[in-house]
């Protein structure tokens, strides 16, 4: 049976059309969002892993060596159902800092020029046995339709339609930022065609050849060696699980359809089972095909079994659906194993050899390198399809290069697992490791070139060579010998070589959970605008202000920023986005170029206690043991700083502020995240100056500073401590502020209460002594003008006997003062009616007729009771209401008003219309001896007594003016008495 | 041992012990064919498991 070229054209177009049509579709935006971002698109492109090695040489190993197929499938499912031991973390470092490959994770994780263009080129070698065999392939399958057709013509064909695929539609943006979302629906696509051409394959062999499930399961029970089949070797399964392991992690097409045409976590949660499920199905596929082969005794090599079980059974629908499975399965590796390929070498080979670029054409430039970089790649492959022996077995091939691979995997674990893994290490292992490989099996590939008269290790016959691989020693002893010296060479010269300071930085940023790169130490560009100069003079200066603009959005922070941390994070961000664009070295080599570090300043010695804490909040998940109990205990005494009822704050010697506890965020006013990492000069002026000054000062101890602050003064004092971090070397500054402010506002009240009792003793005991002449005086003025006829010496007498009278008056407001309080007034008290009591005090004010005539309008209510003295409670009301009528004007009214008040406190407010008080006096006029009123007017003592005596009654009394002519309020609050008892 | 754990260790035991594992798949077994898909079958659904407890977690 064969197929005309024209019948074969067709086909090819058709799949092309609808390969090509569905990548347009998606870019276009034709496609529904919902289905080309679905999680299950995502997996489904992951089954580029599966090329033709999956699709023909699995087969072929079915059919020789019964379930040792199983291995590739159970080796790639593997790593994805263990995701959480290095696919995770690797997922969470390359979409965290946008490492497009797995060059970039290497040269991001052991810093130096040369790594990721090392890893690059030996990728590109390692890969180029895999990528020449998915062209020998579909080389081969179309030959076996069209034996019009040479092998080497329909490669030619191949390789053309391939590059021109992959420059349209897998380099069409220069960024890993912009995805290739028609790439991913073509090849999520592809992996269905060949899930359904295995499994229509398969279907047709079970039913078509054997005659159904039982029938087949009979055979089987008659032939058993084809359930026998076993390797003799022991330890070769578990190599091809590590080998098919370390594939589906590093393989760059692999890599490239997980993590640089993906920035969503979600569809990779969702590849842990969705993966290895898509393997179990075209894994229960393969028997039934390679039994029916079997059974059929099928003309074609076993490596084409699918295709030659209809060929032999001359069914052209499964002929043609197993051709299409194969072409997809072998372009999807391809494809995508090329764009991968040509990204790493852009960056880390073409782009470090090139200058810097400044003008705006350089993505063009770029693209078009990469371009070219897709097609040279393509055409090496296929000079080394060429290169190979013509009857190359698939699955020798695919080992060749899945050894190869293999020897990433000692970097790439000791990049999550060992800090002290470095690029001395890392370069010796690869060197031992590719050294034994390339003479162990990728030289003998290439025997026949140079030395045609010995037989190659691989025997002429590909279904022996096939087992062979498998199960020779030389096999299983190249792959463990080439891994065993890349990890003694890895390990030897990691602890050979210390790590250096950027490698071990690198280590805690790969190795802890956070998103965070670690600290680094301090810039030379003191802010945003200075970075944004800096790197304009690499980028240019239309590419440095977007770079800075797109990474202020991204942090969220202000074009002011001027934090030492948050500039260390811009730096960081401008290097991650740089990353997605040239790759992780260059990136690095232009934010090192131009936005550098101080030099020494990310010593460990000088890093502070800030960047430390952020590291350990870093690692926080992965403490264990004393390390944790030592967490635990930092963080206890981190929260009794923070929670101490007195203000702190610490500096560290570049005068950047470290801690800023709550106690200093109420003080200042100043919250913790708006200056802590701050330089200390950000502060305003009033406590820059005190902290600065303090800081720098000799003195330990400052007491009662001063200091304004929101208009309200402050009394302080300071008291620091220095930190000695490092033996014999200054350290930080601890300051320690104690607000002292309310405490001195007491210790004057309290001050001033005691020279008023003085005063008041002071006055009783003048009274007293004053009081006994004066009765004396007042006695012989009685006298005289008793005995006296003149007229003028009886008003000389009557004169005398008034101020005599007046002196009396004032000596006994004096006594009655200086003994209020020291009666008790709980023993007097009773239930007293205020209205009463206010009747009362007006009452007595009326019977003065020598005062002016006001009104007074006492709207109090009966039966408000307090509890009292009513005699001092109605002194009160005389003294206040005395005042009030000596403010108000001539027909005034005077207001005295009630209101029970939510607390359950009586509130009597006595207003007038009168002269009102200015503030100042309203401060002073409850002092004893304060008046307003004219000299001779009044003692000053009124209001005083009235405030002591309210105080007995656990009242207060309060004033207030609306300004000086809009007259007084006085308020006298006392606790309200239930007034049910004694209605 | 958290499921996480649980499927890191079945995968490593089957690592470990993948000669005799194969050997017994070859062998005699009573076993249907296709009954070696199944540990592999659970595994997955082990890891589906973990998926829906990780976005429970999240959702709390």
């Amino acid at each position: 049976m064969a197929f005309s070229l024209s019948q074969l054209i067709t086909l090819g177009i058709t799949y092309l059309i609808i390969l090509f049509g569905s990548a347009y579709a998606a870019e276009k935006g034709w496609l529904p969002e919902r289905l080309t971002h679905h999680p299950m698109t995502r997996i489904l492109s992951l089954g580029v892993f599966a090329g033709a090695i999956c699709f023909n040489g699995t087969v072929g190993l079915a059919v020789e060596s019964g379930s040792s197929f199983l291995f590739y499938f159970l080796g790639a499912s593997a790593a994805f159902i263990v995701a959480p031991v290095l696919l995770d973390p690797l997922s969470r470092i390359a979409l965290t800092h946008r490492l497009g490959s797995l060059a970039d994770v290497f040269a991001f994780r052991y810093p130096a020029p040369w790594v990721g263009g090392l890893i690059s080129l030996l990728m590109l070698f390692g890969l180029l046995p895999l990528i020449a065999l998915q062209i020998q392939a579909v080389a081969v399958t179309v030959h076996l339709l069209n034996q019009d057709l040479s092998e080497a013509v329909i490669a030619i064909g191949f390789c053309v339609t391939m590059t021109a695929f992959a420059i349209l539609f897998g380099a069409r943006h220069l960024s890993t930022r912009n995805k290739h979302q028609g790439l991913v629906v073509a090849l999520a696509l592809e992996s269905v065609i060949k899930l359904c051409a295995f499994i229509t394959v398969a279907l047709f062999s079970v039913y078509s050849v054997f005659g159904g499930f039982s029938e087949m399961n009979q055979w089987l029970s008659n032939q058993p060696q084809y359930l026998n089949q076993s390797l003799p070797t022991q330890g070769s399964p578990r190599t091809l699980l590590l080998l098919f392991f370390a594939a589906a992690i590093a393989m760059p097409h692999v890599y490239h359809m997980l993590l640089t045409e993906n920035d969503d976590p979600a569809p990779l949660s969702s590849a842990r089972w969705g993966f290895p499920l898509y393997m179990l199905l075209l894994s229960l596929c393969i028997p039934p095909i390679a039994w029916a082969a079997s059974y059929l005794g099928i003309n074609t090599p076993a490596d084409y079994a699918a295709m030659g079980i209809g060929l032999k059974l001359e069914n052209a629908g499964v002929t043609m659906l197993a051709f299409i499975g194969s072409l997809a399965a072998a372009s999807g590796v391809l494809i995508v194993s090329t764009l991968a390929l040509a990204a790493m070498i852009l960056n880390h080979v073409i782009l470090p050899l090139s200058t810097s670029p400044k003008d705006q054409k350089v993505v063009k430039r770029l693209l078009a390198s990469r371009r070219l970089l897709i097609a040279g790649i393509i055409l090496i492959s296929y000079a080394m399809y060429r290169l190979l022996s013509a009857d190359q077995s698939l699955i020798g091939l695919g080992l060749v290069a899945f050894v190869a691979v293999l020897q990433f995997l000692p970097g790439l674990v000791g990049t999550f697992y060992w800090q002290r893994a470095n690029k001395a290490g890392l370069l010796g292992g690869l060197i031992a490791g590719f050294t034994v490989w390339f003479l162990t099996l990728f030289y003998p590939l290439l025997n026949h070139l140079f030395n045609p008269e010995v037989t190659v290790y691989l025997a002429p016959d590909f279904l022996e060579r096939a087992l062979a691989v498998l199960t020779a020693d030389m096999s299983y002893l190249a792959t463990i010998t080439s891994l065993a010296a890349n990890i003694i060479v890895f390990i030897g010269f990691s602890l050979a070589y210390d790590p250096t300071h950027a490698e071990r930085r690198a280590a805690e940023d790969c190795m802890s959970n956070s998103v965070a790169r670690a600290y680094m130490g301090v810039l030379e560009a003191r802010s945003v605008s200075e970075i944004e100069d800096r790197l304009a003079q690499i980028l240019g200066k239309a590419a440095s202000s977007r770079e800075i603009g797109m990474v202020l959005a991204e942090l969220n922070f202000p074009a002011t920023e001027q934090r030492p941390h948050a500039l260390n994070r811009i730096r960081n961000q401008i290097e991650t986005n740089l990353t997605s664009n040239v790759g992780q070295t260059m990136a690095h080599r232009i934010t090192a170029s131009s936005i550098p570090y101080v030099v020494g300043s990310g010593s460990a010695e000088l890093e502070s206690i800030y960047s430390i804490e952020n590291r350990l909040e870093n690692f926080k998940s992965q403490l264990t043991g004393l390390a944790a109990d030592l967490d635990a205990l930092r963080r206890y005494h981190r929260q009794i700083l923070q929670d101490l009822p007195i203000a702190v704050c610490s500096i560290d010697k570049n005068q950047n502020v470290l801690i800023w506890n709550r106690a200093m965020e109420s003080l200042t006013r100043i919250p913790a995240s708006q200056i802590v990492g701050l330089a200390l000069r950000v502060l305003p002026n009033t406590w820059l100056a005190l902290l600065n000054g303090f800081a720098a000062a000799d003195e330990t101890h400052r007491f009662g500073a001063e200091l304004i602050n929101d208009q309200k003064s402050l009394l302080l004092n300071l008291h620091k401590a220095a930190i000695y971090n490092v033996p014999n070397a200054l350290g930080d500054v601890v300051i320690v502020i104690e607000d002292i402010t309310t405490e001195q506002v007491l210790e004057n009240q309290l001050l001033h209460s005691e020279r008023l009792a003085s005063i008041g003793q002071l006055a009783a005991g003048v009274a007293h002594e004053v009081g006994n002449p004066i009765t004396g005086i007042a006695c012989l003025a009685q006298n005289l003008l008793m005995e006296t006829q003149e007229a003028e010496l009886q008003e000389i007498a009557q004169q005398i006997l008034e101020q005599t009278a007046r002196v009396s008056a004032i000596l006994q407001s004096l006594v009655k003062f200086a003994h209020s309080g020291t009666s008790n007034i709980q023993q007097r008290s009773i239930p007293v009616e205020i209205k009463a009591c206010v009747d009362d005090a007006i009452q007595l004010l009326s019977l003065d007729h020598n005062n002016q005539a006001v009104e007074f309008v006492n709207s109090l209510p009966q039966r408000v009771y307090v509890l009292g003295d009513s005699q001092r409670l109605a002194q009160v009301f005389v003294n206040v209401l005395h005042n009030a009528r000596d403010a108000s004007t001539p027909s005034g009214k005077i207001m005295v008003e009630y209101r029970l008040s939510h607390n359950d406190l009586a509130e009597i407010t006595i207003s007038d219309q009168g002269h009102g008080m200015s503030s100042a006096e309203l401060n002073q006029m409850f002092e004893p001896f304060f008046t307003s009123k004219d000299p001779g007017q009044g003692t000053g003592l009124g209001l005083a007594i009235a405030t002591s005596i309210v105080a007995e009654h656990h009242g207060a009394i309060r004033a207030s003016s609306a300004g000086v002519g809009l007259g007084t309020r006085i308020t006298i609050t006392l606790p309200h008495h239930p007034n049910e008892e004694f209605v | 041992m958290s499921l996480d754990q649980l499927i890191i260790f079945l995968v490593f035991g089957f690592f470990v012990f993948v000669a005799e594992v194969d050997s017994w798949w070859a062998g005699d077994s009573i076993f249907s064919w296709y009954v070696n898909y199944l540990p592999w079958l659970g595994l997955i659904v082990l890891c589906i498991w973990a998926q829906l407890v990780v976005k429970r977690k999240s959702g709390d």
